[in-house]
């Protein structure tokens, strides 16, 4: 049973459509990885699942969010209110920046629990100190009272992760988690959140567009392009053998998956810019298969392979090839 | 030492480190210690001060400076020392209620015109400029002018007055922080709009208001001693360091003393809060050193 269901979710600016007919699948337990480029819409895709959208002209403008059975895009802002923070956890990608710097770090995790849950102040003030120990701060009894810039970049990452789980959300919205860190801070992060999925149960909607992280943590995974789903599987599927051309060349793209001596290779050309969205499939102007069909009409999700979907005409050709 | 010593000492040297005095800059040392001076000469007053500042003496009028009047008397007798000092409790209270209720206002309504937006910001930046485009002791003389000269009309003036300054200044520094990160990460818990707006936001932008405060303080003082002056705020006999110049000034060929001592005074608390909105602007990394 899903916990979160995602249908045919279309967000716009104004009249322009940045995302479409976006579907994702979350089980509890689940960790999903949304992998694209730069400006494919995986972020705004996330906002829109808290409905936070960054600008006030940019809207949902079709589909639905159901999270337990209750579809979010419906409900007003004062219950929506109730469902951010409390069953659905955000953490971003800078955790410099996403924390207050004038507050404790234990006051930041107290006050979602006072503040949904009516806790007292010693209550929220354990709970804090046994958040921090869950993700891993040493001597979290001292540390409830420091402020952030008192910790270093992988702690805050691992203090904003307390403060997304304060009110024992079952979902984790993971935007971009690590990419502000140092290699071996990442790892460790990404373990953190393995550790928590299983004891928690918690299902993680994991955004990145670092393959390494994906192939490290994620069960599944859903690759998007240019605002739409280009191919979607099961995580060992897809980097084995990608039924999309597009998920191919970012896996090539990949350090070491080249000869070490050889030039890593790249994606020629841009990816289109919201707006001016190319006709046809939205990669054909930098797929190196590219056909005729390819610029007439847009290939739709089709099964490719087991419970693999992928939009593009060749797939079954792909397939074939490797 | 017991425990609880050691802790209540740890607390303390906290306490310090909160308000910046644990490795406090000079400019702010310096500053605290003129306001902390001059907070005591008020509180105390009447043990420190040598004479009633009240009570006429004709019979010692227009003494120069001497050993049993330090600073002189005026035409009516009176100890100008002892009317300085009690005239501390005049000015420090104007500086610090003229100040007050000024900084309330304008983070409040510049906190909501900033966060708000819309027709609400435009309303309130509308009836700010209004304000300011009149001059600031114009405008607060006819405001007394229409209550009652005295104190209190002082206040309120100033708090009709004052505000816009504080409302500027908070509304843009609310504007860059609306859309900052951490606001988002506070939205994405569920809180609300106040909460978000007094809890996180407020407090990230109070420092500018406070350093400005502290320099606001010399000015509302300046301005409370030249209404004094005017007769429009602090009536005499009361011992106001702009009423003592006020009356002074028609003596001041021949006893330069009456005018020259509550001048000196007004210039060493405005020279005491200059000094601390300095150190508390390089405390909160506002300015470099």
């Amino acid at each position: 049973m899903s916990l979160l269901i995602v249908r045919n979710l279309s967000i716009a600016a104004g009249e322009r459509l940045l995302v479409e007919e976006v579907d994702l699948d979350l089980a509890e337990g689940e960790v999903l990885g949304l992998v694209g480029e730069s400006g494919s819409g995986k972020s705004i895709t996330c906002r829109a699942l808290m409905r936070l959208l960054p600008h006030d002209q940019l809207h949902i403008a079709g589909g639905s969010v159901t999270l337990k059975g209750r579809d979010l895009a419906r409900l007003d802002e004062a219950e929506m209110r109730k469902v951010r923070g409390v069953e659905i956890g955000m953490i971003f990608q800078n955790p410099s920046s996403h924390l207050d710097p004038v507050m404790r770090i234990g006051d930041q995790i107290a006050e979602s629990v006072r503040y949904h849950e009516g806790a007292s102040t010693k209550e929220a003030r354990g709970r804090a100190v046994e958040l921090l120990r869950q993700v891993g701060i040493p001597d979290p009894v001292r540390r409830v009272s420091a402020y952030p810039h008192e910790f270093s970049g992988g702690m805050r990452q691992r203090a904003m992760i307390a403060v997304a789980l304060a009110c024992r959300p079952k979902l984790l919205i993971a935007d971009e988690p690590t990419t502000a860190l140092d290699v071996t801070v990442q790892a460790q992060v990404l373990r953190l959140l393995l550790d928590l999925r299983d004891r928690l149960g918690l299902a993680i909607l994991l955004v990145t567009h670092n393959l390494g992280v994906v192939a490290q943590t994620c069960d599944s995974l859903t690759v998007m392009y240019a605002g739409r789903i280009m191919e979607r599987g099961p995580k060992r599927d897809l980097l084995r053998a990608p039924a999309h051309p597009y998920t191919e060349a970012l896996l090539k793209c990949q350090p070491g998956s080249a000869k070490p001596a050889a030039q890593l290779p790249a994606i020629p050309g841009q990816p289109p810019l919201a707006g001016a969205f190319p006709p046809g499939c939205r990669f054909h102007p930098r797929c190196p298969r590219v056909a005729d069909i390819c610029r007439r009409e847009r290939p739709a999700l089709s099964p490719a392979q087991g419970p693999r979907v992928a939009a593009c005409h060749f797939t079954s050709a792909l397939r074939a090839a490797s | 030492m017991s425990v609880e010593a050691l802790s209540r000492g740890n607390w303390l040297a906290r306490g310090f480190g909160a308000l910046g005095l644990g490795r406090a800059n000079l400019n702010l040392r310096l500053g605290a210690a003129i306001i902390v001076g001059w907070a005591l000469i008020a509180v105390f007053a009447p043990w420190i001060a040598p004479y009633d500042p009240i009570t006429h003496n004709l019979a010692d009028k227009l003494q120069g400076p001497s050993l049993l009047h330090p600073l002189g008397t005026d035409n009516f007798g009176r100890d100008i020392l002892s009317r300085v000092i009690y005239g501390a409790r005049i000015d420090l209270q104007m500086g610090v209620l003229g100040v007050l209720f000024p900084f309330l206002i304008g983070t409040t309504l510049g906190a909501i015109a900033g966060y708000a937006g819309g027709w609400v910001d435009i309303l309130l930046m509308r009836i700010l400029d209004v304000v300011l485009a009149f001059p600031f002791l114009v405008l607060m003389l006819a405001i007394i002018a229409i209550l009652q000269p005295g104190l209190t009309s002082f206040y309120i003036a100033l708090a009709l007055v004052g505000w816009v300054s504080y409302a500027r200044l908070v509304r843009a520094q609310v504007l860059v922080l609306k859309t900052s990160d951490f606001v988002t990460a506070a939205r994405s818990l569920g809180f609300g709009r106040f909460r978000i707006l007094f809890r996180h936001i407020l407090p990230n932008c109070i420092a500018g208001s406070i350093v400005f405060s502290m320099s606001d303080v010399v000015l509302v003082v300046l301005a409370g001693s030249s209404i004094s002056y005017l007769g429009l705020g602090v009536q005499p006999p009361t011992a106001e360091w702009g009423v003592m110049i006020a009356e002074g000034q028609n003596f001041i060929t021949t006893a330069w003393w009456i005018t020259t001592f509550p001048g000196l005074a007004i210039v060493l608390m405005a020279f005491g809060f200059s000094l601390l909105a300095d150190g508390l602007a390089e405390r909160f990394g506002l300015r470099q050193p």
